[in-house]
């Protein structure tokens, strides 16, 4: 039955992965991703206490006092944070560390008085390759009791994350949906403690919440994202830690979705910070690349040397870039020096265009003297778009020339 | 013409942390009136509302709506907090956010339908932001979201609308919008009570005012309230007994509290 095991594990640990997702986003929304952490290590009184009553680790007891012991420490971080004048974030540590702690010293006490090999420990740090058919049948029935909450009370529990002042304006009953979310959490945390464990379950509250709220301003693109990640950590962890029976399946699902939240920070295109680091390179290279076009434009011909100076730029670089544009067809080499190509100057003379007509729109619109325009156009040139440039040209009625009384190059009709 | 009370504040006394921050206040608004309360900085305009709104309840007295508690009369009531009590980078379009608007609490679990969506865009298009239903809230400017929030508020089709400072941090045009919105609304028949701090803009658009310093000053129309010993009472200083007193009531360790006001 070694295979069947395995298929179990594996869809108990997606489901704990798309459940815990699921439940963490109201969490992440009203900045209580730390709660649902507290809440998560304040189970581990309950679970000794319904282990030490018992006598099993399956008990349902374990089960009930565990989340019983979870919403207490929600409880106690509302009163202390409500009552006095400490921060919720204050609370928040108060809270988790009086559960913990009071858990270990439980656990403790237990082992020594012969306890030992009750298994608790597999609770803390998740280890799913003993997971029962019937918790993976509880953990599919929460995760579509979710995603129908989800699917009817969605408007609602977005009002309630977003704006709790307008949403009690409107009649909300605050107190009950929040006691009825934290309830929600604590029965989610318990039901994933066999496969992701409860000190790892905050990572998985949070972490798919935030990658899914980097990528996406969209509400249900950001569920999609995040239920997408930590659906396909759970699967990916308990297929890893099926070749790798060391490896508790709970660390690899943390592992596995940080690893998505690397990824996505650094590499998604257009928000990932390598991104955009590399669009800004693409950018500066295209700000040179028309600067020297417009110099060669002005000149109609340049040594290496001038062309370098004029453009600020050092040897090394302009030769990379001149190879580049010389691949584009934009300029010619001739005699040793350089000169634009048909396609070039054509190029050339928008840069100059759109130069000239911020010009002429800073000095008109913006009555700004002669001497402060060169700049602010320095800059501008490089960003105009057509549609920009042709509601220039027509407010300005196309002038002849810029306040410097240089001629500005109109296309050809 | 007569119009009736719509709000009732009788021996109004109410506070955060047990330190009042409105004291005694007795004072009505007229139903179809643009009302602003007003006052400087820490003289309770916002405790006040709050009260109103029945987000804290209070040490004495009561604040009534259309004679009754305002739990009663939500339906009819709509608010526009001030626009820094959000979190703008929140994962929500343009239209997210109005929507909200469409939200009752006595059939919370009923999906929004057409009706909510056409809703929602006819007050995106009367607050001149229906080209920008499906951009993200964070791009905003101070103007538009103030704008959002009053398209949000006008959804739920209050006949009494409540607004925190609905013209702070926002650009000319919007303020002229979201002014041009309030007067249709009055013009309509509705009633507005709105938290306001300058006195210059308040003269002129204003029908009533409430100058509040911790204690009531004056109440009625502006023409009246407005004079020199009633502003200077507002803005000035004189109640350097009163204050001692709330810091007396803030440090005694017993409940202030009227027993005989524990459940409204």
């Amino acid at each position: 039955m070694d295979l069947s095991n395995a298929v179990w594990v594996f869809i108990g640990c997606s489901l704990s992965g798309l459940l815990t997702a699921l439940t963490g986003i109201p969490m992440y929304l009203r900045r209580q991703s730390l709660a649902g952490d507290a809440l998560a290590h304040a189970l581990l009184p309950g679970v000794c206490l319904g282990v030490w009553l018992s006598g099993y680790r399956d008990h349902w007891l374990v089960y009930l006092a565990g989340t019983g012991t979870g919403l207490l420490s929600i409880a106690l971080l509302n009163i202390i944070h409500k009552r006095s004048k400490i921060p919720e974030d204050g609370a928040t540590g108060i809270s988790l560390v009086l559960f913990f702690g009071l858990g270990l010293a439980l656990l403790s006490s237990m082992q020594r008085s012969g306890f030992g090999n009750s298994g608790v420990q597999h609770l803390i740090m998740g280890k799913a390759a003993a997971m029962l058919p019937s918790e993976v049948y509880v953990l599919g029935g929460l995760f579509i009791l979710a995603l129908i909450l989800a699917w009817v009370l969605f408007r609602p529990l977005w009002l309630f994350c977003f704006d709790p002042e307008f949403a009690q304006s409107s009649g909300m009953p605050m107190r009950q949906t929040e006691w009825l979310l934290n309830l929600w959490v604590a029965i989610v945390v318990t039901a994933s403690i066999r496969s992701i464990g409860m000190v790892l379950t905050a990572a998985l509250l949070i972490t798919p919440a935030a990658i899914g709220h980097f990528l996406s301003f969209k509400p249900k693109h950001m569920i999609g994202i995040s239920m997408l990640c930590a659906g396909f950590s759970g699967a990916l962890a308990a297929w890893w830690s099926a070749y790798q029976p060391g490896i508790s399946t709970g660390a690899a699902m943390v592992v596995l979705v940080s690893l998505f939240a690397l990824f996505a920070l650094l590499a998604w295109p257009n928000q990932g910070y390598l991104s955009r680091y590399w669009i800004s390179l693409r950018e500066k290279k295209r700000w040179i690349q028309e600067n020297i076009l417009k110099e060669l434009w002005k000149t109609k011909s340049l040594s290496d040397q001038e062309l370098a100076f004029r453009c600020g730029i050092s040897d090394a670089k302009s030769l990379r870039i001149k190879r580049s544009m010389v691949q584009q067809g934009l300029i010619e080499k001739e005699k040793g020096s350089w000169a634009l190509s048909s396609i070039g100057q054509e190029k050339a003379s928008s840069v100059v265009r759109r130069h000239r007509l911020w010009e002429s729109y800073l000095h008109e619109r913006l009555n700004l003297p002669a001497d402060h325009l060169h700049d602010n156009a320095e800059i501008v040139e490089h960003l105009l778009t057509d549609e920009l440039e042709s509601r220039l040209e027509a407010i300005l009625s196309k002038p002849e020339q810029d306040p410097h009384q240089s001629q500005i190059p109109y296309k050809k009709p | 013409m007569k119009s009736e009370p719509i709000v009732d504040i009788h021996n109004l006394t109410a506070g955060y942390r047990r330190r009042p921050a409105i004291w005694n206040l007795d004072f009505q608004i007229q139903e179809g009136k643009f009302t602003g309360i007003l006052g400087p900085n820490g003289s309770g305009k916002s405790t006040l509302l709050k009260c109103l709104l029945g987000q804290i309840r209070p040490y004495t007295g009561y604040a009534h709506l259309w004679g009754q508690h305002v739990d009663r009369v939500r339906h009819r009531i709509a608010y526009v907090p001030q626009k820094e009590s959000v979190d703008w980078n929140f994962p929500a379009t343009v239209l997210d956010v109005v929507l909200m608007g469409r939200y009752r609490p006595g059939r919370f679990w009923q999906r929004l339908g057409k009706k909510d969506k056409e809703a929602a865009f006819y007050w995106l298009e009367q607050t001149g932001m229906n080209h920008l239903a499906g951009r993200q809230i964070g791009q905003l400017s101070g103007g538009q979201r103030q704008r959002v929030f009053l398209a949000r508020a006008l959804a739920r089709e209050p006949s009494l609308l409540f607004l925190d400072e609905p013209f702070a941090g926002v650009d000319a045009g919007s303020a002229e919008r979201i002014l041009h919105m309030l007067k249709l609304l009055i013009s309509q028949g509705k009633s507005i009570v709105m938290v306001h701090h300058d006195l210059v803009s308040a003269g002129k658009i204003l029908d009533d005012a409430i100058l509040l310093n911790t204690r009531l000053v004056a109440s009625g129309p502006v023409s009246e309230v407005f004079n020199h010993e009633n502003l200077s009472a507002t803005y000035g200083s004189d109640l350097s007994i009163l204050s001692d007193v709330i810091d007396l009531v803030t440090q005694n360790p017993g409940r202030f509290k009227d027993p005989r006001n524990q459940k409204s």
